[in-house]
């Protein structure tokens, strides 16, 4: 089934074109890794279908399940069931995280018709959830992100994800920053998160990462376009040998 | 009129302003400990208090303006080792201005004042912050901190501050500052990336700018019930 259609798309910032024709197509139970040099458009991509506001698309169409997703908020589209992984997690003092999942799964529940949790009953999801990334309890009453390391914060966002269970997680750079254990950690904890009903998009440098969450197929990104698209082995060939032979074929 | 509630216990004060049906659902919150009294009406109120050598108290303010409020405050800290922490949230909506006048003046060396004030401002609401602090040249090791931080939620708010030092001494530890801004858009997003709707986010954020305001009331019922109604207001 597809979960994800991105067709023709461009987006750009300040009249500068960022994305160039972006097509890609995701479908249920699949996960694909998203590559390429700095600047190429990654973390574009992955803000665009979770609607960021600073990007202005200007042609082509991504739709979930069908639906037009460039047409909803943000909040519509999490409901829906896009989630992004931030490659920056936001910080947010004097917000702690019980309150914030809290909000953010109750209005998913009330989106699906369900009563929200009662205290009791999310606190037990809460702890639940944790453990699947290896958090610390205590990070449950401290405010969102701060002061959190970049390992925890990392560790946060796939949390997060287990909390609201997407149908399509987009993880843009959950590997930089982290070091071999946590990086073990955060993969374990997407993986376990894989069914067969969702999809994950993960963005890296790095074929490291691939180690752990192994991609059916990886799309190389350059200059706004996906130049190219293999399997798994295309990971370790530009880590051998960088982009440059891809983009030098392109002539 | 605006009404004013005085609560107070141990060493510790708050000072409600705003209109009496809101005060009401707050003081249904005042442990049985704390005594309440009116301080009359908030358009011109003023506020004194003096401590001696190693006194200490702690003051919350908390202006909700639905009517306007005008308050002077002005602290006499008349001996060695006396403390004082003081902080203000100030709520304006409507047309309404919100406006405090802080005089913290260090009568002798050796004591120490804090201010965290936080201006709010919704609508056409205008708050307004002035803090003097005033160290005479005889009252050295003295330690005077002041902080103002606003913030505008709508195109037509408006903040002001005035924030000042007159320091004749010259072994002080003293600071201040002041802030205008509007809420953070990274955070919005991130809320909403999550689920969590425009307006709730909004909500979210509100009551952490104003969490820090109200860290000194150390009953945490009364001090959810203050959050409450800031919500309301906003919402």
């Amino acid at each position: 089934m597809n979960i994800l259609s991105v067709k023709n798309l461009h987006a750009c910032v300040d009249d500068r074109e960022i994305l160039r024709g972006i097509n890609l197509e995701v479908n249920a139970g699949e996960v694909h890794a998203i590559m390429g040099p700095n600047g190429s458009g990654k973390s574009t991509l992955s803000s665009v279908i979770a609607g960021r506001d600073s990007y202005t698309v200007t042609e082509g169409s991504v739709t979930l399940y069908g639906k037009d997703l460039l047409a909803m908020t943000p909040e519509q589209r999490s409901w829906e069931g896009v989630f992004l992984g931030f490659q920056y997690p936001v910080e947010i003092p004097g917000v702690n995280n019980v309150n914030f999942m809290r909000a953010a799964v109750n209005e998913h529940r009330k989106f699906k018709g369900l009563p929200a949790l009662s205290a009791g009953e999310f606190l037990k999801l809460m702890k639940e959830k944790m453990a699947y990334v290896e958090m610390d309890p205590s990070f449950a009453s401290r405010g969102v992100n701060v002061g959190f390391s970049g390992g925890e914060k990392k560790r946060n966002e796939i949390f997060q994800m287990a909390m609201i269970e997407p149908s399509l997680a987009i993880l843009d750079e959950t590997d930089s920053g982290l070091d071999v254990d946590a990086l073990r950690i955060v993969a374990a904890g997407v993986n376990r998160l894989r069914t067969k009903e969702n999809a994950t998009i993960v963005i890296t440098h790095y074929q490291r990462l691939l180690d752990y969450i192994v991609p059916d197929v990886i799309h190389i990104l350059y200059k706004g376009q996906i130049i190219l698209s293999d399997d798994k082995s295309l990971a370790l060939k530009i880590e051998e040998k960088g982009y440059d032979w891809i983009v030098n074929d392109r002539g | 009129m605006t009404a004013v509630k005085q609560i107070f216990f141990g060493r510790e004060y708050l000072v409600l302003t705003g209109d009496e049906a809101l005060l009401g659902r707050v003081l249904e919150h005042v442990p049985a400990s704390a005594s309440v009294s009116d301080l009359g009406d908030a358009s011109d109120l003023k506020f004194e208090l003096s401590l001696r050598e190693n006194e200490s108290a702690s003051v919350t303010f908390v202006s909700f303006a639905g009517s306007p409020a005008k308050v002077d405050v002005r602290v006499s800290l008349l001996g060695e080792g006396a403390r004082c922490d003081l902080k203000g949230l100030l709520v304006a909506t409507g047309e309404n201005r919100v406006e405090y006048d802080v005089f913290m003046d260090h009568c002798v060396g050796g004591a120490v004042s804090n201010q965290l004030f936080k201006g709010m401002a919704f609508d056409s609401g205008v708050t307004r912050f002035g803090g003097l602090i005033h160290v005479p040249q005889y009252a050295q090791k003295t330690e005077a901190y002041q902080a103002n931080h606003n913030l505008l939620l709508s195109r037509s708010a408006r903040a002001f501050s005035k924030p000042q030092l007159e320091i004749y001494a010259d072994d002080v530890k003293c600071s201040h500052g002041a802030t205008v801004g509007r809420l953070n858009e990274d955070e919005i997003f991130y809320m909403r990336s999550r689920g969590i709707s425009e307006k709730q986010a909004f909500s979210l954020a509100c009551t952490a700018f104003a969490a820090e305001a109200l860290v000194s009331i150390s009953d945490s019922g009364l001090r959810d019930a203050v959050t409450d109604e800031i919500l309301h207001l906003n919402l």
